[in-house]
């Protein structure tokens, strides 16, 4: 017992980390199927009586005083899992048999590695803590299971290297074969093994999966295959549009206006999604075919402008046969981030077929500011804000041939400028907040307008919260903001909800019309029902309103189908939408503003212009924005002045809001933070062990010289030495001469004090003398001799 | 210097050095280092200046020295009336050959031991100003040449202080180092005792190992030992460094330089080197700096500790 105690800081350590790897090992299986409490009493009650084991060896004080309780404790470690499994039995939280036998197998081995006083024990230690070891290996469908076996063959390899091979490494110095370079050496060779092994089989590593709940896969293939076929039927988009759309190829349709009655705009522009279905009959108005009149455009311009209301309800697009229908003319121009949309419409209110605008937004005058010699229209409201903020971009706009007063913007246009204009009377907002041109019958074509945006970070929309009850904007004009209960809101709305047709033309009398279907619900009861199923299903689990809201949105990106054709059989569209998940851009857009509001949020839906991407004209520096870029998407309220926009449709780009560094910074570290935790052990573990690798490595470097000339290998010799010394705490102060230190540092031993001195005799001579070559023997013997474990028993021995 | 006396070395330098140093060392018991130290500084043709508390052995080991040599020893008890022609000697003139007659003075031995230096009058000490510098001494105008090996070894009494006249900076320099031999330590002060006790026939009596023309040939081999150019170039770092320091007054004069690089070279030779190494010239560096080395503090050691632990000596390479 005596002669082992010197041994036990190291040993012992090794063989209760190895045992303490393996039970990690098995933990991490057990940590996710078991009771939660009864497994933290296991770790707690296990590692509570392994602090008790160290502390009987480390502290003097207490060493005395558990002496006589060791045994119990060795014992209490091994059999603590057996104990929790009879207690899970008993209370009906049963541990599996295996779990609880191999989670003995591994306190065991801990408590002998902790406990043994004898070489043999500790072997028994390690050959136990084993075994559990390559079980939960093999057993485990975790592809980091891996990290946990090498690791623990890593230690165990360096373990057995440092008590088979270097035993007698600290005897007399001329008698032991030196192994500072084999056990670092052996490490490595075990890792460079493993890693070798490990790139060989990679291919295997994400082989085993856990099974889910569902259908299985049945096509086969890996991930290196075709993602669509790995994907199954899934969105299928592209060959829809192949199977569908086979005449896309043909004529460009952009026939437009020819049967447009109480048109909005965008039926002005799309004809892709037909036109309202016509409740009211009303006189019809004849478009003339675009080839012939050009100059009756003008004259049916007065239809363009949109009407205070936009259907969802529509009739199948009109098809176009010539290609002369083709018209190539860009309805504007703009020069700024592409991808983005132009709003020129808002509509806030909806009677389950109809939008409408009900807030009063109308602002008739600008603030205007002066910027760079520039006058500047700021809407009030936003103007702190652009000064505020840091972010922000300036597009540029140009009105070709729209034949409205309305400015296309972008979400959160804080103000305007054209240049030379410092009218104040030139600009207003409109009363559903687009910015528009007052007193004129259209925007003059050709206008270039400098459009000012501000930006939002996605921090800013993570921590947006939703309010369930304050009605939109301070009027009562927003009956759709959230009455939270689903029942509360389907017996108000039973009077009116079957109730079709509230279509513009019956509510052309504003003031009458306008309470009553604000605030009257929008959706049938079946339809709300449903709706709300959905959307509590993809947003359970999910905590933060923006998070449910992009999970909205991504559902109806992925699961819905984006289709231009579909007609509206119903009086009621959205209801139809959600059976078949089929519908124009429109019913997407009308969806998810439903579904915002189903989850608190205030939405309104908002139609204007897409600025494709691929629209961009290179050589003109700008993107032509066509009549068929008419789109509908959804915008939300962020604050009081700001909304920020969704887009659910699939196939259209959505907005992008950069993370701020720190967001990015937290999310990398939430998907990282294994492979972290494993770099800083990783690296702790190399800086508690950097002595052997630091010895290695001037090894290395010592063997490397040996092709260096002979005066310079004596310089490497020394830098070496010197190296060690400092890291023995034994710095050669800078004048001391070399000489007298390497003979000071010998001490008391006069045989190597003869063999330094031998040695600086030679150095001397080459260095200060008439000598030009040293052997390289002569060298190599101090250079072995003085390893820095040396330097320290040496400079100990003096200073004692 | 020549190619036989480098080629024979091995015999002719070591041999009557080690019997140099088992004759001293059978008298100064038990101060090995002083010993080679002395040693090394008679190879370098340097004086001595002996700091030291009295009846430490100083004279015993002037004696030692010169009759080891074969050389001829005087001494002089400096005191406060001693006159410049007690040291140097003085024309007399001769009633009968009517003509001035020189009467050379106790420099003119081989060996000269100034007890107690520091208690004579400046105009006395300066007497040997030339005489050690020069090795001649000129008297009413005629310069009388002393023996090559002339050799000074001077002591003054540290406790003393009081009627005394400290040695100015001038004769300081001429001394190529100052040791302190201080108290032997126990086992020898025992030996020393049963050394005394013996009948006088018995007693070690130092015998001649080493004629002054040996002495002189030694002198100018060590003058040929080897001096690598980085060595200088640490030498000279370390004289500047003693310029520069901010608590020394009066740093290592050119002349102080020289008598540094001599005593290494000698320090080399009784090593057994034919070539200088860093570790020569910091091992005579106290004695050789503690010395000529004027400073601020009283702690001279210190301040010469520091030195030499901050110029980098030259490395192996």
């Amino acid at each position: 017992m005596k002669l082992s105690q010197p041994e036990y800081s190291r040993r012992s350590v090794e063989a209760s980390m190895l045992a303490l790897v393996s039970i990690a090992a098995i933990w991490a299986l057990r940590y996710f199927i078991e009771s939660q409490s009864l497994f933290m009493a296991e770790v707690v009650s296990v590692g509570t009586l392994v602090l008790l084991a160290i502390m009987s060896h480390k502290l003097p004080a207490w060493e005395h005083r558990l002496t006589v309780w060791k045994p119990v404790i060795a014992c209490g470690i091994a059999v603590i899992p057996v104990f929790t499994a009879i207690i899970g039995r008993f209370v009906g939280q049963p541990i599996a048999h295996e779990m609880a036998a191999l989670t003995a197998l591994g306190t065991t081995s801990l408590a002998l590695g902790l406990f043994a006083q004898t070489s043999r024990l500790r072997s028994m230690s390690l050959v136990i803590s084993g075994f559990p070891m390559l079980f939960v290996t093999s057993i485990s469908d975790s592809p980091r299971a891996i990290v946990l076996a090498v690791l623990w063959m890593t230690v165990c390899v360096w373990h057995l290297v440092a008590n088979h091979w270097e035993r007698l490494d600290v005897c007399l110095p001329n008698a032991v074969h030196r192994g500072a370079i084999v056990r670092p050496l052996t490490v490595m060779a075990a890792v460079v093994l493993c890693v070798l092994g490990g790139v060989l089989v990679r291919d295997k590593f994400g082989e085993s999966k856990r099974f889910t709940w569902g259908i299985m896969p049945t096509s086969g293939g890996s991930s290196w295959s075709d993602p669509a076929a790995r994907s199954g039927v899934g969105r299928g988009d592209a060959a829809i549009a192949a199977k569908d759309h086979a005449e896309s190829f043909g004529a460009v349709e952009s026939d437009i206006f020819l049967e447009a009655t109480g048109s909005t705009l965008f039926d002005m522009f799309s004809d892709s999604l037909g036109q309202p279905k016509i409740k009211v009959k009303s006189e019809r108005r004849q478009g003339l075919a675009q080839q012939k009149v050009i100059e009756s455009h003008h004259r049916t311009s007065k239809s363009e402008k949109g009407s205070g209301s936009f259907s969802t309800n529509r009739n199948q697009p009109l098809k176009h046969e010539s290609l002369r229908d083709a018209t190539e003319l860009a309805v504007l121009q703009w020069s700024g981030p592409a991808g983005i949309r132009l709003a020129m419409n808002r509509f806030d209110t909806f009677d389950g077929i109809d939008w409408r605008q009900t807030a009063d937004l109308r602002k008739e005058s600008l603030s205007p500011r002066v910027i760079d010699k520039g006058t500047w229209f700021f809407d009030s409201a936003l103007w702190t804000q652009a000064m505020a903020g840091d972010g922000g971009s300036v597009g540029l706009l140009k009105v070709l041939k729209l034949e409205t007063t309305r400015i296309p913007s972008p979400m959160m246009t804080a103000g305007l400028h054209v240049k030379d204009i410092d009218r104040v009377d030139f600009f207003g907002i409109e009363q559903d907040g687009t910015y528009y041109m007052p007193g004129r019958e259209k925007v003059p074509p050709l206008t270039v307008f400098n459009l000012a945006s501000l930006s939002v970070t996605e921090d800013e929309l993570l921590s947006c919260s939703v309010s369930a009850s304050a009605p939109v904007r301070g009027t009562d004009a927003m009956a759709p903001s959230e009455p939270s209960d689903p029942e509360l809101r389907d017996v108000s709305a039973s009077p009116n909800a079957l109730t079709p047709g509230l279509s513009p033309q019956s509510n052309g009398d504003k003031s009458n019309g306008d309470s009553r279907v604000s605030t009257q619900t929008y959706l049938s009861p079946k339809t709300n029902a449903a709706m709300a199923a959905m959307v509590r299903q993809w947003t359970s689990g999910l905590v933060l309103p923006y998070e449910k809201l992009q999970a909205i949105i991504h559902h109806l990106r992925t699961d819905f189908t984006l289709d231009r054709n579909t007609t509206t059989r119903s009086n009621n569209p959205v209801d139809e939408f959600l059976q078949t998940k089929r519908g124009g851009e429109h019913l997407f857009a009308t969806l998810a503003a439903m579904m915002a509001r189903e989850i608190g949020f205030e939405s309104r839906l908002v139609t204007g212009f897409y600025v494709s991407p691929t629209a961009f004209d290179i050589g003109g520096g700008h993107a032509n924005v066509l009549p068929e870029d008419v789109h509908v998407w959804v915008e939300i309220k962020l604050d009081e002045h700001r909304w920020f926009e969704v887009e659910p449709s699939p196939g259209y780009r959505e907005p992008i809001y950069t993370p701020s560094y720190w967001l990015v910074a937290k999310r990398f570290a939430a998907m990282n933070w294994p492979y972290g935790l494993g770099a800083i052990a990783g690296i702790s573990v190399v800086y508690l062990t950097r002595g052997v690798w630091i010895e290695f490595f001037l090894h290395v470097i010592w063997l490397l010289a040996r092709f260096l000339i002979p005066k310079r290998q004596l310089r490497v010799a020394m830098w070496i030495i010197e190296t060690r010394a400092g890291l023995a705490k034994q710095r050669r102060p800078v004048g001391r001469p070399q000489r007298d230190w390497l003979i000071g540092m010998t001490g008391l031993d006069q045989d190597l004090r003869q063999r330094m001195r031998r040695f600086c005799d030679v150095a001397d001579q080459v260095s200060f003398g008439t000598a030009h070559s040293i052997p390289r023997t002569a060298i190599d013997d101090v250079v072995g001799i003085l390893t820095t474990r040396t330097i320290k028993q040496l400079t100990r021995g003096i200073s004692h | 210097m020549t190619t036989t006396i480098e080629k024979a070395s091995e015999t002719e330098v070591n041999r009557p050095l080690n019997q140099l140093r088992v004759q001293l060392g059978s008298v100064l018991l038990g101060k090995s280092s002083q010993i080679e130290l002395v040693i090394a500084c008679l190879l370098a043709q340097g004086h001595i200046l002996l700091d030291d508390l009295p009846g430490t052995g100083k004279t015993t080991l002037a004696k030692a020295l010169a009759e080891c040599l074969g050389g001829t020893l005087a001494r002089i008890q400096c005191t406060p009336d001693l006159l410049p022609s007690d040291v140097t000697g003085f024309n007399l003139f001769n009633q009968k050959s009517r003509e001035f007659e020189f009467h050379p003075g106790p420099v003119f031995a081989d060996f000269l031991l100034a007890d107690e230096l520091n208690r004579t009058t400046p105009r006395t000490q300066s007497a040997l100003l030339e005489a050690m510098a020069e090795r001649q001494v000129t008297i009413d105008a005629v310069p009388h040449k002393l023996a090559d090996t002339f050799f000074v070894i001077a002591t003054q009494n540290p406790i003393d202080s009081h009627g005394a006249y400290p040695l100015s900076e001038a004769q300081l320099d001429r001394f190529m180092i100052k040791l302190e031999i201080g108290y032997p330590d126990r086992a020898a002060q025992l030996n020393i005792l049963e050394a005394a006790s013996r009948a006088p026939a018995e007693r070690v009596k130092p015998r001649s190992v080493l004629s002054l023309a040996d002495l002189q040939r030694l002198q100018q081999h060590v003058q040929s030992i080897q001096v690598h150019p980085r060595v200088r170039d640490y030498l000279v770092d370390l004289v500047e460094a003693t310029r520069n320091d901010t608590a020394i007054q009066l740093g290592v004069s050119p002349r102080g330089m020289l008598h540094w690089q001599r005593i290494a070279q000698a320090w080399a030779t009784l090593q057994g080197r034919d070539f200088v190494t860093p570790s020569d010239v910091a091992h005579v560096a106290r004695p050789v700096l503690s010395v000529r080395l004027l400073t601020s503090t009283s702690d001279v050691d210190s301040v010469i500790e520091r030195i030499m632990n901050t110029v980098p000596a030259p490395e192996y390479r």
